[in-house]
């Protein structure tokens, strides 16, 4: 596959010529082309159209995302707050979200009580 | 090296918070919101400048619960985490008194001025960031009042409360041409 996609023109790009290369397949090769890739089932067509300036900002919050790699990304599945999971509270309005990311809030206030920071008397003020 | 404490200090709100998980979590799988991508943009723009950015200790106690996903840590290594010091309770009770602001919203304004870091090196934020453009406005109305109150308030009180100062109120935008 590597010398089919040198001799294709160096101007497009890797996954275009890839594009080109499953184009020649029958449907048996691409129906086994997604048992081998599996994730190429879940993905959706506007996940191909995203502004530029947010793939941008993508870029370079994937690299600080990656100083992590013992932690694992937030599954559609996983709770999150207010006893709903990372998806249904994603797909509230955001007046709802609001509501609901406010009464945790409110709560953690409750949890916390009346803690007072000691402060040094040499603080430095926001002035 | 300069002192991480003269920086220009900046409280994200809730909201700011909620707004950065969520562009981290969907930024490969739909287009943001106007809101996520300003907190991305935003976050990334004053990291950028060294800027010292705060979540309130409300914040944290949510998100520390929530740390085990990388999103939410990647926002936590950002931040530190403001906590409320004395006079933030009763500056609070005063500000909703005299704006009519919900009572959040004024704990939150409220910590802008009376809080710190777990070093009590620092007392309150510059900046207050938020997208809630009502809050920006009924604050914005009665700033020169609050600004008397609090003089008045904290004239008398031992250092470092007498330097206490409102924090000012922006929207995440307003950094991204700097």
């Amino acid at each position: 596959m590597s010398r089919i996609i040198e001799r294709t023109a160096s101007s497009v790009a890797p996954v275009e010529q890839i594009a080109r290369l499953i184009q020649r397949f029958d449907r048996r090769e691409k129906a086994r082309l997604v048992q081998l890739v599996p994730e190429l089932r879940t993905i959706r067509p506007e996940e191909a159209n995203l502004p530029a300036v947010q793939e941008e900002l993508m870029t370079y919050f994937d690299g600080r995302l990656a100083r992590h790699p013992e932690l694992r990304p937030m599954q559609d599945r996983d709770p999150f707050v207010g006893g709903l999971t990372v998806a249904a509270f994603f797909a509230l309005p955001e007046a709802e979200q609001d509501r609901v990311w406010g009464q945790a809030h409110a709560e953690a206030e409750r949890e916390l009580g009346a803690y007072e920071q000691p402060v040094r008397e040499d603080a430095l003020p926001a002035r | 090296m300069s002192n991480p404490s003269e920086k220009t200090r900046y409280l994200l709100d809730k909201n700011v918070a909620r707004y950065a998980i969520a562009g981290l979590r969907y930024g490969h799988l739909r287009p943001l919101s106007r809101e996520e991508l300003d907190a991305l943009a935003f976050w990334r723009a004053l990291e950028r400048q060294g800027a010292s950015l705060f979540i309130s200790h409300t914040s944290f106690h949510i998100l520390r619960r929530l740390a085990g996903y990388v999103e939410v840590q990647t926002l936590l290594d950002s931040v530190d985490v403001l906590w409320p010091t004395r006079y933030y309770a009763r500056w609070a009770r005063r500000l909703h008194e005299m704006t009519g602001l919900t009572r959040e919203d004024c704990a939150q304004v409220a910590l802008g001025s009376f809080s710190s870091n777990l070093a009590g090196s620092i007392l309150g934020v510059h900046f207050l960031v938020t997208c809630d453009q009502s809050l920006i406005t009924g604050y914005r109305h009665h700033f020169a009042a609050l600004d008397r109150r609090l003089h008045s308030m904290t004239v008398q009180l031992r250092a470092p409360f007498n330097q206490a100062a409102l924090p000012r109120l922006v929207e995440p935008t307003q950094f991204l041409d700097k």
